[in-house]
């Protein structure tokens, strides 16, 4: 391996106000796969679209092969060797693979397009690899895992020298992962350098040489994958050592209680791979996980948002067919989802008809709403839960975020559920809220009302649940109940999945 | 209380109720501009015209609150008003109520195609626009279909107590019974819902392609109704002018009245307000003897100007 490709120094990008990126040190080596890793808001993707030129640095210099460079476009960066692999491909899918190759510098003759350069070039790129794809067809009959190797291909044909791939094993099963892996070591072998951004630690470990870990917009260090641990990479992506918070929460016996719900070996491919568990009444149960890990994914299948491949449910002991949210809140379940503004809240309409749209049946005779009824209950959950709104009437989009929260909090205990999976139910919320938040969670459990908590935010889990499943990769790695839950074991049982899981 | 709070309260009253403030500025200007506006003849002519459109438009409003649009309204009127005057021809009662079962079948076609299927209502209510067109002319052979039925034709042309066209108790009704299935009724707290946030909707356990199917459906009756009105009168029914460009005159009604075109709460009051308004402009030109043209360039200007309001509204908040 030669000298750095790249380097970064004391980069930083402020967004109004807000430090998404604080003095950042980053270097990529000469033919060097170099992981970068974080959890949501670490400045991972902030970082790669300044290196791109989508975004401009406040401060700090880009060393790009020896140059200090500031790209102010997607091209200026491509021109110098810079590429990115998206995700979500960026290509044409009703073109043929050879045009998408060539997108943008098509070799042209004396009448226009040289068609038979352009496929004949792009098939001899294609064969270089050793895959099996012809370049006369259109994109989309190929697999995603095809469409990722073709757009990996066009990368390299821009003559990159660096590439950023942003995930991009998170569609992709297993056999389709090797694919990438195998065009992966061909490319280091040509002295291509890739930055490589993933959730699966496994795929980190076997591919990468260097990890530099990002939390918080700030530069955590970077290590030699063979001298940093899963766990020790865990604390840093995840452990806040400087607040050490205890334990509160009594350790509650819940073995004589009625079990209120259980998952029977729930797949679906590729997030959630057999997971199962159980709640018992008044139980709150964490689910603790990296970020793809399954665990919004297991809960958009219990509450029949997404269909499974496989596995049962069972609700107070009977087996139930959930099909739609619908069936889910007849079976007693409810459900407060991740992004309130864009699944949770109806922005234009009032405090009130957001708190009670999901009781309707229950304050309406003849398909006539109760009006005094549906008042008296929501002021009754204003007052309950202390919501700062000037009336019921005020439309919800004025509200601030933890008031929001409360408002669907209201919306879901008004129908008397069993069971509440709450996802993320603090995240963009200020700190007192939070706290009144938390203490809402413990009052439901004492009413007798079960909870299956979300969050990224290890603290809150171990702060707050009687259980912890542990999730990685869409499995179940370990179970952790009362005095077993910390920081320490929930980070040590993601990491130890490396040795058991397989 | 500074001056310029309350001149932003004065914008937001001005966004609620736009179409009522311009239906009452009109009818005042009206009042003193045009000859002979304040008279039991301009009432009946004024009812007889805008019920249809209004019947139409708050068709169009549940519609278009839940983020489509319709624009097959036109021709369910003339399938509607062909078959049923063929039916009272032919003196079949049954081919009267097939009529309206078989226009409300399309509408339900429509509300399944968009909700179930996800094709966009304007490609599905394009389509249904042609077929429905096509159905009328040839059943009727493409001719006007004249029937005589007198108890029918002074049912809709002879005023009651003297003055007071039907139409005009029609659209009470309509209007009144719109107003409660958006504003009481758990059917309309679930369309005004999914039109503002389709997912949360369906998260809240709202059968989605119920109410779309509902929103549709019901448009394609109030269509059918509309077409009855315009056949009534003249005792027949033209399978090709009979609701030509009304889809446009619901549209912009709704608009005027201030149900947001992306989908939101239907403003039932204000789509009413919004066809009154269409229908006084084209009476005070024809009772001034403007043009055609100008007319139609007078109305441009109002729909844009009501849209302002709105446009206002959104951004200041």
């Amino acid at each position: 391996m030669g000298g750095n490709i790249l380097e970064v120094h004391g980069l930083t990008k402020e967004f109004a106000g807000v430090r998404a990126l604080d003095n950042i040190e980053f270097s990529v080596k000469e033919g060097e796969i170099h992981a970068l890793m974080g959890e949501n808001g670490a400045g991972k993707s902030t970082l790669i679209k300044i290196l791109t030129g989508l975004y401009r640095a406040d401060a700090g210099t880009i060393i790009f092969q020896g140059e200090e460079r500031h790209f102010t476009t997607v091209q200026s960066a491509q021109k110098a060797g810079i590429s990115t692999i998206y995700q979500e491909l960026n290509m044409i899918p009703y073109l043929t693979v050879s045009e998408n190759i060539f997108l943008g510098h098509y070799p042209y003759n004396k009448t226009g397009i040289d068609w038979k350069k352009m496929h004949e070039d792009a098939q001899a790129l294609i064969d270089e690899i050793g895959i099996d794809i012809d370049v006369r067809k259109p994109l989309n009959s190929y697999s995603t895992a095809k469409q990722q190797i073709i757009s990996i291909i066009r990368a390299v044909n821009f003559n990159s020298r660096l590439l950023i791939m942003d995930e991009p094993t998170s569609s992709l099963d297993t056999n389709e992962v090797e694919i990438l892996f195998g065009i992966m070591d061909k490319l280091k072998g040509k002295g291509v350098s890739m930055i490589f951004i993933s959730h699966r630690l496994d795929e980190v470990y076997k591919k990468c040489d260097r990890i530099t870990v990002l939390k918080d917009g700030h530069y955590v260090g970077t290590w030699k994958t063979e001298e940093l641990s899963e766990y020790e990479l865990l604390k840093a992506m995840l452990g806040r050592s400087e607040v050490k918070l205890e334990r509160t929460l009594p350790v509650r016996d819940f073995s004589d209680k009625e079990e209120v719900l259980e998952a029977r070996h729930l797949v679906r491919i590729p997030y959630v791979n057999d997971v199962s568990f159980k709640i018992r009444k008044g139980e709150i149960l964490g689910l603790a996980g990296l970020l793809g890990a399954g665990r919004t994914e297991t809960a958009r299948i219990i509450f029949g948002c997404d269909a499974p491949d496989s596995g049962e449910i069972f609700v107070s002991g009977k087996k139930v067919h959930i099909k739609s949210p619908e069936d889910a809140i007849h079976a007693g379940l409810a459900f407060c989802t991740e992004n309130r503004r864009e699944e949770g809240i109806f922005p234009d309409v009032s405090v009130q008809n957001n708190l009670t749209i999901c009781s309707l049946d229950q304050l309406s005779r003849g398909g006539f709403i109760n009006a005094r009824k549906r008042k008296q209950l929501s002021e009754d959950y204003i007052k309950r839960l202390m919501i700062k709104t000037p009336s019921g009437e005020q439309l919800i989009k004025n509200l601030s975020g933890g008031n929001q929260q409360k408002v669907i909090l209201s919306r879901w205990m008004a129908v008397n559920p069993k069971l509440i999976i709450l996802d993320e139910p603090t995240r963009g919320i200020d700190v007192g809220a939070k706290a009144e938040i938390e203490k809402l969670i413990h009052e439901f459990s004492e009413q007798g009302i079960s909870i299956l908590f979300i969050s990224s935010e290890m603290a809150e889990l171990v702060r707050n649940c009687d259980r912890i499943l542990v999730l990685r990769d869409g499995k179940v790695m370990g179970e952790l109940a009362g005095r077993e839950i910390s920081e320490k074991s929930i980070m040590e049982t993601i990491a130890v999945g490396k040795e058991n899981g397989r | 209380m500074t001056e310029k709070k309350s001149f932003r309260i004065d914008l937001v009253f001005l966004k609620k109720n736009i179409a009522l403030i311009l239906f009452l500025a009109l009818l005042v200007v009206n009042i003193f501009a045009t000859n002979n506006f304040l008279s039991w003849i301009t009432f009946n002519n004024f009812f007889k015209q805008v019920t249809r459109i209004c019947l139409v438009s708050l068709g169009m409003s549940l519609v278009i609150a839940t983020g489509g649009i319709d624009i097959s309204v036109g021709s369910a009127m003339a399938l509607g008003a062909v078959l049923a005057a063929l039916g009272i021809v032919h003196q079949s009662p049954l081919l009267i109520i097939f009529s309206v079962v078989l226009v409300a079948a399309f509408g339900c076609l429509a509300g399944v195609a968009v909700s179930r299927f996800a094709i966009l209502p304007m490609v599905v209510t394009l389509a249904l626009r042609y077929v429905m067109r096509g159905m009328a002319k040839g059943v009727s052979g493409a001719a006007n279909v004249t029937y005589t039925a007198p108890g029918l034709t002074s049912f809709f042309t002879k005023p009651l107590f003297g003055h007071v066209p039907v139409h005009f108790f029609i659209l009470i009704i309509a209007v009144a019974v719109v107003y409660i299935l958006v504003n009481k009724m758990k059917l309309g707290a679930r369309i005004e819902a999914y039109g503002n946030n389709p997912v949360a909707a369906r998260n809240c356990g709202i059968n989605t392609v119920k109410i779309v199917v509902f929103c549709y459906a019901v448009t394609a009756v109030l269509s059918w109704a509309a077409g009855m009105l315009e056949a009534g009168v003249v005792s027949s029914a033209h399978p090709s002018t009979i609701g030509t460009d009304m889809e446009i005159d619901a549209i912009a009604a709704t608009l005027i009245g201030g149900t947001p075109i992306d989908g939101g709460y239907p403003n039932i009051i204000g789509t009413t307000c919004g066809a009154f308004v269409l229908q006084l402009i084209t009476m005070m030109c024809n009772m001034n003897n403007v043009s055609y043209p100008v007319t139609l360039m007078l109305k441009a200007c109002i729909v844009l100007a009501a849209l302002y309001f709105h446009g206002i509204g959104k951004r200041s908040r």
